[in-house]
């Protein structure tokens, strides 16, 4: 099979699917209820899967922002691979090609290619928020990719088989979960719906919603070559990826907040991982880094750390103060 | 680039012998490790400043096959 047969079949398993499942889903679970056991499996799965997610395939894998023991990365890709967001060699190294050619032609799944206007807009949000998966060509990995094939305990967990034994085990264990605590099999198939199903297409769609309106709307602080925005909005559900414009000007951080407001509980996770001593060498941006590229010259270091002040003069329309980009989108 | 050049690049960068790297070889028997090929791979693209996708790979199994595509790469 070659690789444009092999992205098509992975988009109708583990997009189209998982999207006609949660259809579904809402339908059975509005008959069954659904009961608190449901919930925890939801919530645990939702957890292990964008910690997964931001944390692993993004934070460590793309752009290594921390060290890890090796059963942490083995448990990040295993957390990760339960996402169905592709395996982690080629997730990383879409990822890396993004970095390279943000919002440019190249980049696989950027909005800003899809013609000027609503319309263009529209189409470009859709695009990056699911079609990019059908069409778009694998890029074959740049010099910061490079090390993720070299590492043998990767390149066993991305082959195939391992990858949909775990995205397998993501919508299995929910259904376990509910199942064996209520004993019955209308449990299990709630849990499959909720924590597996619903859970994975639940947290794609968060991934992708910073693929498309991280680069359309929101705040962009930081100057940039491409149009990646702070989406404040959506930093809870994404573990603090939302900060995409905070990313991108520093994208080897493994913090995305810059201002005491700007919740990234996934940096939080990391600090707690590092007391444990799993995680160490977290990368972090000095304020003095962060000043010297911020898009608006003469904003303060307090407005950086904190306090909000407009100090360039009224009417600046090159892409707006700080401040007055600061509400996010 | 001419194809004779091509060949020396990959021969330096894949450190063989240019004797070796014939338009028939296969790129599989010329490295000991699958490695080596996509660095080498990563390599050329940073030389000769082209952009590969995977779908550009699909089916290249000989040295001749891939000059075929860096060339139509680089016109």
């Amino acid at each position: 099979m070659n690789i444009s047969a092999m992205q098509k079949r992975h988009f109708i398993l583990l997009d189209v699917l998982p999207l006609l499942g949660t259809l579904l889903g809402v339908v059975v679970l509005t008959q069954t209820g659904v009961h608190a056991i449901d919930l925890v499996g939801l919530i645990l799965m939702w957890f292990v899967t964008v910690v997964g997610i931001e944390l692993g395939y993004h934070r460590y894998f793309s752009h290594q922002a921390f060290q890890v023991r090796p059963w942490v990365k083995g448990m990040l890709v295993v957390f990760a691979s339960m996402g169905g967001q592709g395996s982690v060699i080629a997730w990383a190294t879409n990822h890396v090609h993004h970095h390279r050619f943000s919002d440019q032609k190249e980049d696989t799944h950027t909005p800003m290619q899809s013609g000027d206007g609503v319309w263009g807009r529209l189409k470009g949000f859709l695009h990056a928020q699911l079609l990019w998966k059908w069409s778009y060509r694998p890029p074959l990995p740049d010099r910061q990719a490079l090390w993720l094939y070299k590492d043998p305990m990767i390149t066993r967990l991305s082959k195939n088989r391992s990858y949909f034994s775990w995205v397998l085990l993501g919508l299995l264990l929910p259904a376990a979960i509910s199942g064996l605590w209520e004993m019955s099999w209308e449990g299990a198939l709630r849990g499959f719906l909720l924590g597996g199903v619903i859970r994975l297409f639940a947290t794609q769609q968060g991934t992708f919603l910073i693929n498309s309106l991280c680069h359309l709307v929101g705040a962009q602080p930081y100057t940039s070559k491409d149009n990646s925005r702070n989406a404040a909005g959506f930093s809870l559900v994404t573990l603090g990826g939302a900060w995409h414009n905070n990313h991108h000007a520093f994208p080897r951080s493994g913090k995305n907040s810059h201002d005491w407001w700007q919740i990234d509980y996934g940096y939080g996770v990391l600090r707690v991982a590092e007391r444990l001593g799993w995680v160490w060498d977290i990368h972090t941006v000095s304020q003095e880094d962060r000043r010297r590229k911020l898009k608006t010259a003469g904003v303060t270091t307090e407005s950086i750390t904190g306090v909000i002040t407009k100090t360039q003069a009224a009417g600046n329309s090159g892409g707006g103060t700080y401040d007055s980009n600061a509400a996010g989108s | 680039m001419q194809r004779n050049e091509l060949i020396g690049l990959l021969a330096r960068l894949l450190k063989i012998d240019v004797a070796r790297v014939t338009e028939t070889a296969r790129l599989t028997d010329l490295v000991a490790d699958s490695f080596v090929l996509i660095e080498t791979v990563v390599e050329l693209q940073e030389e000769l400043n082209i952009t590969l996708v995977q779908e550009d790979l699909d089916g290249v199994v000989s040295v001749g096959q891939l000059l075929n595509v860096i060339q139509a790469k680089q016109k």
